[in-house]
């Protein structure tokens, strides 16, 4: 669903040429099979596909980043034309070091420098700045994108139960499941439960540490159905079987 | 480059405005972004002047002599008072944290104001600049409706989708009623037999009787080629003769034309991008509409149901109010 | 050459034409179809549905079928004055134009005769589809009406000098399907009858300098602006000397002595 927000994004942008840096870990090869996946659904093209081996140890300290330096511009040297560089390193051991260092000058998307996320610091869209506030009012930090799913879990029940009027586990399940069921979450939608695969349908930010860039979907893809359903597996193509 | 066929274009104008008596009303406009609030002249629609006002000024509500223009300044936690005439803030009335939008009281004495951050209304005396009362209420409380004899006020809360029915004189909640998610407006019959509430994210209005306080029906909306989750209920206003209510729609960039009796839609008109607020004009032939996206001001025919013009207004316009 | 026989020869033309319309129904009513079609169909289908931002004429959004409007209104007559340019070639085949151009009258009033009663007939038809485009809520001023009349009959010249000016071009009547391709739909779509032009801007420049170097975007912005009670003065320009332009070659390509007639039938 992230990915393909933000291969949605690029298709509009027209920038349809990736380059794709991998990261070591197991998370960074999904994350990578899932940007190829958007890419193909997207009309996007990977035209170069790498692994980043560099361990960058001690990047921060005294000449650090004369070394990170050097190894983007080898990184990136010789790469068939592309249009952005999109990164997938989960843990954010080197991703941050790429920008600025690359040998074209070409953003960086994915894991950083543009990143596809459920929630964001900059997010004030549709009256988010409320909910920002009192999250630090009340814990003393940004709200996480992890923090706000879990605002939106507790947010559904309480939802559900107060909509069906019961607090049978039962009940609220059902309703929660229901083509009734509708939340506020932020985000300047209706939010509901994917019937399929019970994922949260929900418009994905696409932001910078300080801006919020972009919301998915972006205006000209549409759905039969709900336009959120754009974003992540769809009813046709999931494999997801409820027992 | 475009040149006005001027006596053609006057003829068009007035044929257009004819529908009222060309009466300077001032149309006052307050800009979330700006921290400005506009003033134009309802007969050209030409901005007189801006004002700057405290931050984030967005419900803005006119005293009942038309003197003076109360000015819900949340980012800067006051009620700002502006002086019509001279365009001067006189005063800042307390207001609690995060005033969001007021409603003045048929006595003109005592404010209602929603308090976005903390949850509560705060009960202000507009005269002495006292808090009166503080209630508490459900969590973002926005919408406020006073019935037109002035015994209760109701207050919606955004995250808790409920309508809170609150008695004007004592401040004790007397009823809770669930309504569509997000509620935005509340907006009372002149009868005071019953009021109505829009849910922007649920996109319906609810209509809740007296006494009762029961949900008794609700009415949903749908534009033909417009993703549903585009239709989100805001800003409402009932015509002169009760007749019909608006109902700005969001980023539907639509204002819907209900039948109060019957609660069909009869109209779509489109306006700028993310209507939001709405004013009718006093002598209810002119309908003002805030357009959040595309700064401007739509203005509405109301006996015609057609837009006749939309013109730039501040930053991010939100609330609008119409002085005689 | 008297004044009343200027006037008999326009309106012996005018007649003709008038007649040849009302006698071929199908032909008035595909005229009409075409433009309620796309008004009907295409601007539903099409994404525009959250309204046209304010650009000028208008003074608020508009819908899309509001937007197309004058573009259709283009687009008719767009068709009448190639339909007319078809009669042409028709009426070279069969040899009365020849007939008509012995007449003692000089040319250029036959050719402006011929081309303002196709004109009259085209903006017979516009007036029809506003009417009828009343119900998809297209309702430009009252006034707007008749001021856009004097823009139709302009860009309908200018339109109908073009086809004036390719039928002296044309060899044969199979050529017509040339034409569609090489003159109808690149000049309708390159326009700015279907999308604003800051639309256009934003997906490709050189497409937007295409559209704003098109005669037919400038036929139509004056319809749209007059029909909106508005003066384009920029658009005026473009579409009067176009219609010089296209009208003089016309004369020229008409000329038994040195036009492409006289080529075509030495070559013949």
């Amino acid at each position: 669903m992230l990915t393909d927000a933000l291969a949605q994004f690029l298709a509009v942008k027209r920038w349809r040429n990736l380059f794709l840096a991998v990261g070591p870990g197991e998370g960074d090869r999904l994350y990578a099979e899932a940007i190829r996946r958007a890419a193909r659904k997207f009309g996007l093209r990977v035209v170069a596909d790498k692994p980043w081996t560099h361990d960058p140890g001690a990047q921060r300290t005294d000449t650090g980043h004369v070394s990170i330096a050097a190894e983007a511009a080898r990184f990136t040297q010789g790469a068939p034309s592309h249009d952005v560089l999109v990164v997938a390193d989960e843990a954010g051991f080197w991703g941050d070091g790429l920008a600025w260092r690359t040998t074209d000058p070409r953003p960086v998307a994915g894991t950083h420098g543009l990143t596809p996320t459920l929630w964001a610091r900059p997010h004030e869209l549709w009256g988010a700045t409320q909910l920002q506030r009192r999250f630090r009012a009340r814990a003393n930090r940004w709200m996480t994108p992890r923090d706000h799913a879990a605002w939106l879990a507790v947010r559904a029940v309480g939802e559900a139960a107060t909509r069906a009027r019961s607090t049978e586990p039962a009940a609220v399940a059902a309703y929660l499941r229901g083509s009734e069921f509708e939340l506020a979450g932020f985000k300047g939608t209706r939010l509901s439960f994917r019937d399929w695969d019970g994922q949260l349908r929900q418009p994905v930010l696409l932001a910078g540490p300080r801006e919020l860039v972009s919301v998915s979907p972006q205006p000209g893809f549409q759905h039969q159905f709900s336009e959120l359903d754009t974003l992540g597996t769809d009813k046709p193509e999931t494999r997801c079987r409820f027992r | 480059m475009p040149l006005p066929l001027t006596p053609l274009r006057a003829a068009a104008l007035a044929l257009a405005l004819a529908a009222g008596p060309a009466r300077a009303e001032l149309v006052l406009v307050s800009n979330e972004k700006d921290n400005t609030v506009t003033a134009l002249d309802g007969a050209t629609l030409r901005v007189l002047r801006t004002v700057p006002v405290g931050e984030r000024p967005r419900g803005i509500a006119l005293s009942r002599d038309g003197r003076h223009l109360y000015v819900c300044a949340g980012d800067s936690d006051r009620v700002e008072v502006l002086d019509l005439e001279t365009w001067q803030v006189v005063r800042h009335l307390p207001a609690g944290s995060d005033p969001e939008l007021a409603a003045l009281h048929p006595d003109g004495r005592r404010l209602f104001v929603a308090n976005e951050d903390d949850n509560m209304v705060t009960v202000v005396d507009v005269e002495r600049g006292v808090v009166l009362n503080e209630i508490p209420v459900g969590v973002e409380p926005e919408g406020m409706g006073i019935s037109p004899d002035g015994r209760y006020v109701v207050n919606t809360s955004e995250t808790t989708n409920m309508a809170h029915v609150i008695e004007a004189d004592t401040g004790a909640v007397t009823a809770n009623v669930l309504v569509g998610a997000r509620p935005r407006a509340a907006v009372w019959d002149a009868d005071g037999k019953r009021f109505w509430v829009s849910a922007e994210i649920g996109g319906t209005l609810t209509v809740v009787e007296t006494g009762t306080w029961r949900a008794a029906a609700t009415v949903s909306f749908a534009v033909p080629g417009v993703p549903p989750e585009a239709i989100q209920p805001v800003g409402m206003a009932l015509s002169r003769d009760g007749a019909r209510l608006f109902v700005a729609l969001g980023p539907a960039n639509r204002v819907a034309v209900v039948d109060t009796r019957s609660l069909a839609v009869e109209r779509y008109l489109l306006v700028g991008q993310r209507v939001w607020n709405l004013a009718l004009s006093p002598d209810g032939s002119r309908l003002y509409t805030t357009n959040g996206v595309s700064n401007d001001l739509s203005v509405i025919d109301t006996a015609g149901l057609r837009v006749v013009r939309s013109v730039p207004v501040g930053q991010a316009p939100w609330g609008v109010v119409v002085r005689p | 050459m008297t004044a009343a026989a200027y006037l008999r020869c326009f309106a012996g033309i005018a007649r003709r034409e008038a007649l040849r319309f009302v006698h071929q129904r199908g032909r008035f009513l595909s005229a009409l179809v075409r433009p309620l079609v796309w008004l009907a169909i295409f601007a539903a289908g099409f994404r525009f549905v959250l309204g046209v931002s304010i650009s000028p004429p208008y003074e608020t959004y508009v819908l899309y079928e509001t937007y197309i409007a004058p573009g259709l209104l283009g687009m008719i007559l767009l068709f009448q004055g190639m339909q007319s340019s078809l009669s042409m070639v028709y009426d070279r085949e069969v040899g009365s134009m020849r007939v008509l151009l012995t007449s003692p009258l000089p040319r250029w009033w036959l050719l402006f005769s011929k081309l303002l009663a196709g004109v009259l007939v085209g903006v017979l038809q516009c007036y029809v589809f506003l009417a009828l485009a009343r119900f998809w809520e297209v309702e430009p001023p009252a006034l707007g009406y008749l001021a856009a009349l004097p823009a139709l009959v302009l860009a309908g010249m200018m339109l109908g000098a073009l086809g004036l000016l390719l039928s002296s071009w044309i060899k044969q009547l199979e050529n017509f399907a040339g034409v569609m391709n090489f003159v109808i739909f690149p000049m309708f779509f390159a326009s700015s009858a279907l999308y604003p032009l800051w639309r256009v801007r934003e997906a490709s420049l050189p497409l937007y300098w295409a559209c704003m170097a098109n005669p037919f975007t400038h036929a139509v912005e004056l319809v749209r602006f007059a029909l909106y009670l508005r003066f384009d003065p920029l658009s005026f320009a473009v579409v009067s000397v176009a219609l010089l332009a296209f009208g003089a070659l016309a004369v020229l390509g008409y000329d038994p002595q040195r036009g492409m007639l006289a080529r075509r039938t030495a070559a013949a």
